[in-house]
């Protein structure tokens, strides 16, 4: 964010003289005016909102900035240039509240993102080798009625008649030792896990 | 894009601007602009009705008087609204001229007697309604116009302050119409029709008087 220059503190006199260059279209007296302005507008913005972070104060300064150029005709010239700036600043702080209000009670912070994207950081190589190495031996190490129904059912997609036709093994059998065959190997695969 | 960039192109965007007449007189001039309009108004539906103007009735002088005044200061505080730094006393005006209105009415109400309910009921003011809504609805649109040079800080007051003038405006003109003699009466019909006036005004502020959004290049 920039910082602020304390040489940019003029008077307010100065102010209302170069806001009326800037209605007769001075290019240079508008440019440094709303340089001046800048800092000022942001630091009240920071007083006032910044909790809501640097990007929403930085937003807040560019819709007031936006504002006085989109107001500038209502400026009367006899009549001071701060107080004239100050409401327009109020009004958008307040405005720029309530959107803040109406947005940030809808969104959901998601901090676990790696979980959901496919990034290289999501998904390293390594991990994925090293667990289809585990799985395989965790699944010979199971019983062999177990180890059989977890292959048919699972690893081959056999649907449970075809599997049952294929072992004559009752389906209900089949089911028993599929359920024993997940449970092991979700304890067997914890158990590594947490043993590394 | 970088605040200093935003100045840039700001500047880049610069034309000249003629700052705004004060806002009273401003207000002052679109009343007259509205007066004149409800004028030709009234005298048109009397010449097609052929039927003479009603007058303001001396029974009803001070409500239709507060009336007028709660409608020219609710003038002047619409374009009061849109300028950022001027005082907002003068909204002071239009609150207290309305409640004398209503008060006043309320108080010849009661001074009147009789069955207010059933007076309410008999009464057709529906031509008095619409002359209230139809007559509000040009001096709105056309003030909406004059509001949007300004600074939309409170969009919802300033359109309802503008509704309530022209509205006050078109009551009496409705008054001028037809004779009435009855507050209770008023009170009821006209007074809710300019309600809902204001309330549409004031319901569609946000949305007609936003802050421009300027096209930089």
């Amino acid at each position: 964010m920039p910082r602020d220059d304390p040489s940019t503190r003029r008077p307010a006199e100065d102010l209302a003289l170069l806001m009326k260059a800037a209605q007769a279209g001075d290019a240079d007296a508008y440019h440094e005016l709303l340089q001046t302005i800048t800092p000022r507008i942001r630091r009240v913005a920071l007083r006032q909102r910044g909790f809501a972070g640097v990007e929403v104060v930085e937003d807040l300064v560019q819709d007031v900035l936006l504002s006085v150029h989109a107001a500038r005709a209502t400026y009367d010239p006899e009549r001071p240039f701060m107080p004239w700036l100050l409401a327009i600043l109020r009004h958008r702080l307040a405005d720029g509240a309530r959107k803040y209000g109406r947005t940030a009670a809808h969104e959901v912070t998601v901090e676990d993102l790696d979980v959901t994207f496919s990034t290289p950081a999501a998904n390293p190589n390594q991990e994925t080798t090293h667990d289809v190495e585990t799985l395989r031996s965790a699944v010979q190490a199971l019983p062999a009625a177990q180890r059989q129904a977890i292959d048919l059912l699972k690893m081959r997609e056999y649907s449970l008649r075809e599997a049952s036709a294929a072992t004559g093994v009752s389906t209900g059998a089949l089911k028993v030792a599929t359920h024993r065959g997940l449970a092991s190997l979700r304890r067997a695969l914890v158990g590594r896990r947490g043993g590394k | 894009m970088t605040t200093d960039d935003l100045i840039d192109r700001l500047t880049k965007d610069i034309r000249p601007v003629k700052p705004l007449r004060h806002p009273v007189r401003r207000g002052m001039e679109w009343f007259a602009g509205t007066t004149v309009f409800l004028a030709a108004l009234i005298t048109m539906k009397a010449l097609l009705s052929n039927a003479p103007l009603a007058g303001l009735s001396m029974s009803l002088l001070v409500p239709q008087l507060a009336a007028i005044v709660a409608s020219v200061t609710a003038a002047a505080g619409a374009f009061v609204t849109v300028v950022p730094g001027v005082s907002r006393r003068v909204l002071v005006w239009p609150v207290v001229a309305g409640a004398v209105w209503i008060g006043s009415l309320l108080l010849g109400e009661y001074v009147e007697g009789g069955a207010v309910g059933a007076q309410i009921a008999a009464a057709s003011e529906w031509p008095c309604v619409f002359m209230i809504g139809a007559g509000s609805l040009l001096p709105v649109m056309g003030l909406t116009r004059l509001l949007r040079q300004g600074a939309p800080l409170s969009p919802r007051i300033s359109l309802a302050l503008g509704a309530l003038s022209a509205a006050g405006a078109a009551n009496i003109g409705a008054c001028l119409s037809q004779p009435h003699t009855n507050s209770g009466v008023l009170l009821a019909w006209h007074g809710a029709a300019v309600l809902v006036v204001i309330a549409a005004g004031a319901l569609a502020g946000r949305a007609v008087l936003a802050w421009p959004r300027p096209g930089l290049s």
